[in-house]
């Protein structure tokens, strides 16, 4: 049974329509790239499966939950407990530590944030910025910034890793290492792991490519 | 969100959005300070002049159409018809008094004490000898409790008896009445002693009646008007009754009137407020934005943010209110103990104005500022909700 599924959607904004007709499936901790040119589609397919947006028709399936009959506080508790984002601008709070920025899903939730403290440790250690943990944002590097919104996306252990270009602003040495980093994350934490971008190269790191064109998947 | 404060604490974050958010806080507290005091002085004014009133007059006075009259036990019945709390005898004459090189024209009532206090609710005990003046009177006339003021009599105009009479008496008392010419112009004798001055035995020209208790505040004047039609149908037509703000029935009126004008006027501080509120939220919008929607984007439900959006408002509201009512208590200490916020009693009628405001003034001005501010809100959450999150996302990551 494929942990994400897509029947017939479709998305329009106004008059244009940005995608049409998508039908695939996704299987559980699967590790999958979405590849296509900037305006064909690929980041608001990223978030309709992330509960951000609702498809004009068509219905959105995570793990055998339909997506489009939940009302906003049942894809906010979705989004919060499943779904863990790394966008391209990460995004970090200014007003915050970084352990806050990390912490702030857990505490949205009302999770306990003490159970969450040792896997936060543990993955900064691991992507070698517990320094900056105690730091605000505007403190640390544009790498490290990066890193930190990694483990803010991971810190409820979420089923789904959905990453929007994450790369977009590194050169071609680093978007290697995070494309691996996000790799190894997401099967260490057994999530299904999908990436936006509109690099060849980036999309070559991951063993399954979706890639659209005009809003239609054509390989 | 796990609390409140941590919503509060990534919207407030920035120098510029907690000196807005005060700016906002102080210009509705000013605001809606304004308009409280304003309604609070013309209820006072109009609170003082009637229970200032009350205490010179009482609710009604009857007087007689050839000056004066007894007060036989006849009389007392006809006057019990309105059921009065009490019924004060005073002869009411005018005379000069005199003190150093001062000279004022007083009106001087002869009365008993008990019996007029208890009608008028101002405290005069006058004893054997001794007058009680008016702190105005005594201020002008530079006269302190226990000096010796001469008041001259005229005695009519027959040619051996026309020479004034002059009389010395010690200053026992100092009372305020609250209204500016009685503190300067009138001036309390026993009764009997002036009666016997005047040669007048038992006859009085002015009985003060009571109908409603003298210190709790008139919630209408009603009742003493009826009360007066109910005595004028009693009492034979030689007898005059009035109530006791005859004298001044047109600053009454025009109290009401201004009250309506000047709280029109003053929808444009409320209109000045609104703007401020708006202001405020159109920055949050603008420069929140992202917050909001990332927030949104990461699991905080509309729900939650929209109850985070109001109560804030609330809040804000509460603490303005709050901010207001102390204000205003403040402007009232600063009427009666700054010597410039003093108003002149000769135009104004009263010797000082205080504040007055009922649970009625609050509830509408509260009320009214609440609603002003709940719109502002709603106007502010509709742009928020109007807009989806990915659409919020990109407008806002892309800017």
């Amino acid at each position: 049974m494929s942990f994400i599924r897509l029947e017939n959607v479709e998305k329009s904004f106004g008059k244009t329509k940005v995608l049409r007709g998508l039908n695939f499936q996704i299987d559980d901790r699967e590790l999958v790239a979405i590849r296509g040119a900037s305006g064909s589609g690929k980041s608001t397919l990223l978030y309709l499966l992330g509960g951000l947006d609702q498809p004009t028709t068509g219905k959105v399936f995570i793990n055998n939950k339909n997506l489009t009959s939940m009302n906003d506080d049942e894809l906010a508790n979705f989004r919060n407990t499943h779904v863990g984002f790394v966008f391209q601008f990460h995004f970090l709070l200014p007003s915050m530590t970084c352990r806050d920025n990390i912490l702030l899903p857990a505490r949205i939730g009302g999770h306990s944030t003490s159970k969450i403290e040792k896997d936060i440790e543990d993955l900064a250690k691991n992507l070698g910025v517990t320094h900056c943990l105690s730091k605000f944002p505007f403190e640390i590097s544009g790498g490290e910034q990066q890193r930190i919104n990694i483990i803010r996306a991971l810190s409820l252990r979420p089923k789904i890793l959905l990453c929007d270009e994450p790369t977009g602003n590194l050169d071609s040495k680093n978007s290697e290492k995070v494309s691996t980093l996000l790799k190894n994350l997401a099967a260490d934490f057994g999530a299904t792991l999908l990436v936006v971008t509109h690099d060849d190269k980036v999309a070559s790191f991951f063993p399954r490519k979706i890639v659209i064109e005009d809003g239609q998947i054509i390989g | 969100m796990k609390s409140y404060l941590d919503i509060l604490k990534i919207v407030l974050h920035g120098r510029s959005a907690g000196k807005i958010l005060l700016a906002t806080i102080l210009s509705f507290t000013f605001s809606i300070a304004v308009i409280l005091c304003t309604f609070g002085l013309m209820d006072g004014f109009d609170h003082l002049l009637k229970s200032g009133l009350r205490h010179s007059s009482g609710d009604l006075l009857i007087t007689h159409r050839r000056g004066f009259f007894t007060l036989t036990p006849e009389l007392k019945d006809q006057l019990s018809v309105v059921k009065p709390l009490s019924i004060a005898p005073v002869i009411q004459t005018e005379a000069f008094a005199l003190h150093g090189d001062v000279s004022k024209g007083v009106l001087v009532r002869g009365i008993e004490g008990e019996n007029f206090s208890r009608a008028t609710g101002l405290n005069v005990t006058v004893p054997a000898g001794g007058i009680v003046i008016g702190d105005e009177l005594a201020k002008q006339m530079n006269a302190q409790v226990g000096d010796h003021v001469a008041l001259t009599f005229g005695q009519g105009n027959d040619a051996g008896d026309s020479l004034p009479m002059i009389q010395l008496f010690e200053i026992s008392h100092i009372i305020k009445h609250g209204i500016y010419q009685k503190d300067l112009r009138f001036v309390y004798l026993n009764r009997q002693d002036l009666g016997e001055l005047l040669g007048l035995g038992e006859k009085i020209n002015l009985a003060i009646l009571a109908t409603e208790k003298p210190n709790l505040p008139l919630e209408t004047l009603d009742n003493i008007s009826n009360d007066q039609k109910t005595l004028r149908n009693e009492l034979s037509t030689d007898f005059l009754v009035r109530p006791f703000w005859n004298e001044y029935d047109f600053l009454i009126k025009a109290v009401e009137v201004e009250k309506l004008s000047i709280s029109l006027i003053l929808q444009l501080i409320v209109v000045v407020a609104v703007f401020n509120i708006i202001a405020f939220v159109i920055y949050i919008m603008e420069k929140k934005a992202q917050d909001f929607f990332f927030l949104r984007a990461v699991g905080l439900a509309l729900s939650k943010l929209t109850r985070f959006w109001f109560i804030s408002v609330v809040i804000i509201w509460s603490v303005s209110c709050i901010g207001a009512h102390l204000l205003s208590l403040l402007f009232d200490w600063c009427l009666q103990n700054v010597s410039f916020l003093q108003i002149p009693g000769e135009i104004y009628v009263l010797s000082a104005l205080s504040i007055k405001l009922d649970t009625k003034a609050y509830f509408i001005v509260y009320g009214v500022s609440l609603l002003w501010i709940l719109l502002a809100a709603f106007v502010g959450y509709w742009r928020l909700k109007k807009r989806p999150i990915i659409q919020g996302l990109r407008q806002e990551f892309s800017a």
